[in-house]
């Protein structure tokens, strides 16, 4: 495509020059005005929602949702009465279309992309702000759903920025979906030897004596059998913490309450793996292997 | 009150004769933690095996029956449930009202002060108008618990005047408890916790809740003493909310 062919979108004999300087300053200053406003709206419902949230920490998810759905909506207002101030001339508006195309097709289209996957998530909802989702390899709270990403903070307070075009291809685990409570699972590892009714019944009282525990949901406590390198024993405690903020605490404190007690019992001390299962060595003995190569 | 010098033979003594046995306080026999349930999971058994013989009535708080009947289920041992000394608005309203109307005086109930937010200020003016008199049975059952005693106590000591056949009441300020409440930290928050499901806790009782060092539960709990919000057990070792 040669520069004449390119002008011929434009009106019959008008450069961009000309269109640019055919542009009224009141409609400029209408333009910023415009632009304004729509920043400032954005700023304004960002900071109360903030501020309600932070207020009501538990009905945080419908204010954090009403921001973005009032920035996705100012930004859209705002590109409307823009075009309206402009008011370009069919000619014109096809005639930037076209070079949007064009510089789409050149380069920006996973912006683009990325843009419209913002729109599916909020329309979507395949989680919110302040849910706790698994996105690929991250873990954390959703804090942001804007224009071109999602980000989200995991629990060891690192921010992590994801492109809303990979949400929308990959698989988005989500914990609480719009609630601030969501299940725990703890996993506590036992000798293959110990009274199961005991290592239960200590797994039960460890998830009620934490204070982080959502009473009005139920506690579950699994035993497994398991075997690696020798039998042991799995006690699952499945328990839903009052907010999903408080995961790891919960987590950590299960684990500690249990411990602590099993250690007193003397049920962690009998334990030694190497007791109860031949060490690497022996077993590629009695196979008739040689010994495994020394690891430098 | 059984009479009987050696505990193992509390249960054939329970199950030869009737016997009304009340139990006061049960928050107090257990503390939330692991292993810290068998006083009350063996009160639980001999409640079951001596039922036919015993009528057995236990009073705890509300804090603790909601934590104790998910823990062990303690609400599955009893067959029934009364919920005392917590009347609603309306009753209580009745209540002080039919007491009143006694003396024969008028009522005027003085209105509180507006520290509302303009949001609310403007609702309770178009939208949701409120009387004083509303306002001050509503503060009046919240700050009571519900509990009669409270309430005709709270309602004395706000008369403020009679004269010429008409008794005149101040209005009750709620205290600000959502201030406070911001103040508290989550540990302080833990502990207020711990001590309405206990009815009171020691400091050893703290640290064990807690698994900390007595020093350190001291602390907490003295954080709270300075605050007003927690103090001395007037009758037993340990601190109250």
């Amino acid at each position: 495509m040669n520069s004449n062919t390119f002008f011929l979108f434009f009106q019959d004999n008008q450069s961009p020059l000309d269109m640019l300087l055919s542009i009224s300053p009141i409609s400029l200053i209408n333009a910023f005005v415009t632009i304004g406003s729509v920043y400032l709206i954005i700023r304004v419902s960002d900071a109360l929602a903030s501020l309600l949230s932070d207020r009501t920490p538990r009905a945080r998810f419908y204010f954090k949702m009403s921001a973005t759905i009032v920035r996705f909506s100012a930004l859209f207002v705002g590109a409307t009465l823009l075009v309206a101030i402009f008011a370009p001339s069919q000619q014109t508006l096809f005639a930037v279309l076209a070079s949007a195309g064009l510089a789409l097709g050149l380069g920006a289209q996973d912006l683009i992309k990325n843009i419209i996957g913002g729109l599916v998530i909020l329309i979507d909802r395949p989680f919110q702000l302040g849910d706790r989702v698994k996105i690929g390899d991250a873990y954390g709270e959703i804090d942001h759903i804007g224009l071109r990403s999602t980000k989200l903070t995991t629990p060891d307070d690192t921010r992590v920025t994801i492109p809303n075009t990979d949400i929308l291809n990959g698989q988005a685990w989500n914990a609480n979906s719009g609630v601030p409570d969501c299940q725990v699972v703890t996993d506590i590892y036992l000798p293959h030897d110990v009274d199961p009714v005991e290592a239960v019944t200590i797994g039960y009282e460890a998830a009620y004596s934490s204070p982080f525990l959502l009473l009005a949901k139920p506690v579950v406590v699994l035993l497994q059998d398991r075997f690696q390198d020798g039998p042991f024993v799995v006690v699952r405690v499945k328990a839903y913490v009052y907010d999903h903020r408080f995961e790891p605490r919960l987590q950590s404190d299960i684990t500690v309450r249990a411990k602590a007690e099993y250690l007193r019992r003397g049920m962690l001390l009998r334990w030694n793996r190497h007791d109860m299962a031949p060490s690497t060595e022996e077993l590629r003995k009695k196979a008739g292997l040689l010994p495994a190569k020394p690891t430098t | 009150m059984i009479k009987i010098d050696d505990p193992s033979l509390l249960l054939e003594s329970l199950k030869q004769k009737h016997r009304i046995i009340i139990l006061e306080e049960t928050e107090r026999i257990y503390l939330r933690q692991v292993g810290h349930y068998g006083a009350l999971r063996a009160m639980q058994r001999l409640i079951t095996m001596t039922a036919k013989t015993t009528l057995w009535i236990l009073c705890i708080n509300k804090t603790a029956f909601d934590l104790l009947n998910v823990t062990v289920q303690l609400g599955e041992t009893f067959s029934h449930r009364l919920n005392v000394g917590v009347a609603g608005r309306d009753v209580m309203k009745d209540a002080l009202l039919l007491r009143h109307n006694l003396s024969g005086l008028r009522l005027q109930i003085a209105a509180p002060p507006d520290n509302s937010n303009w949001l609310e200020k403007l609702n309770h003016k178009y939208i949701n108008p409120i009387e004083p008199e509303e306002i001050f049975f509503d503060t009046l059952t919240q700050e009571s618990g519900g509990v009669f005693r409270a309430a005709f106590k709270i309602w004395l000591g706000h008369i403020d005047s009679i004269q010429a056949g008409l008794l005149t009441m101040k209005a009750i300020l709620k205290p600000d408890r959502n201030a406070l409440i911001e103040d508290l930290d989550l540990q302080d928050l833990f502990t207020l916790v711990a001590i309405l499901q206990h009815g009171s806790l020691t400091y050893e009782e703290h640290s064990t809740i807690f698994q900390t060092s007595v020093e350190k539960s001291k602390l907490q709990i003295h954080e709270l003493i300075d605050r007003q919000i927690v103090e001395l057990e007037p009758e037993r070792a340990g601190y109250r909310a």
